[in-house]
């Protein structure tokens, strides 16, 4: 779309084994907690702990238990007593939540570097990508001069 | 001057450079220092464009919804 309100544009991308490094257990576990907890109200699931750099959650939905494992983006469910039906909708979800994480992860991280140069804000809003509306974090760097 | 980041879903980031009396080569000489430092920070990136006189057009990129110019005003 041709405008003329800024003076240059770039475009890059993160690539893929920098964004899976960028879950580490210590950045996926809280995140993972609070949303597991947002769950339907009759999942119940038992604390997301740390496990051999990744982490693990039993996650009980009436009888039914199952495990699942993140580590470094790699999503492992339990399938044994649970549906495959069920596990693939979770492994959906968990997938886009890791890229969710990924992309805040990557904000936090250049919004360091931008501070470098000088004062930083940041702002979730909502873009036109291409014609679809998306959702995007914006860091705005007014830079000393 | 200011720059500003759109961090896309996927990992896709479009930089945009304006202010009052920056020249382009300003714009592209922060724009080169930013790429250049985001692997000190862990941010690998690939596919970078050109960094491309926007006034003149420019190629495609994001507008904030619903049809917010980047400088925050409304058309």
């Amino acid at each position: 779309m041709p405008c003329n309100l800024a003076i240059s544009i770039t475009k890059a991308a993160v690539t893929d084994a920098a964004r899976v490094a960028l879950l580490t257990s210590e950045v996926v576990q809280p995140v993972l907690t609070q949303w597991l907890a947002g769950q339907v109200p009759r999942l119940s699931v038992s604390a997301v702990r740390v496990v051999r750099g990744g982490v693990e959650v039993q996650v009980m939905e009436g009888n039914i238990s199952l495990s699942v494992s993140i580590e470094r983006g790699k999503i492992r469910i339990d399938t044994e007593r649970v549906g495959r039906a069920a596990a693939d909708r979770l492994q959906t979800q968990l997938t886009e939540l890791l890229g969710f994480i990924a992309d805040r992860v990557t904000a936090q991280r250049i919004a360091a570097l931008l501070g470098q140069f000088g004062d930083v804000t940041a702002q979730s809003v909502m873009v036109e990508d291409a014609g679809t509306v998306v959702a995007a974090q914006v860091l705005t760097l007014n830079v000393r001069r | 001057m200011q720059v500003r980041i759109v961090i896309l879903p996927g990992g896709k980031l479009q930089i945009f450079v304006d202010g009052a009396n920056v020249s382009f080569a300003e714009a592209e000489a922060i724009t080169q220092q930013v790429l250049a430092g985001l692997p000190a920070v862990g941010i690998a990136v690939d596919s970078i464009s050109d960094v491309e006189m926007h006034r003149a057009g420019g190629m495609d990129h994001v507008h904030l919804a619903p049809q917010i110019r980047h400088d925050g005003g409304t058309r």
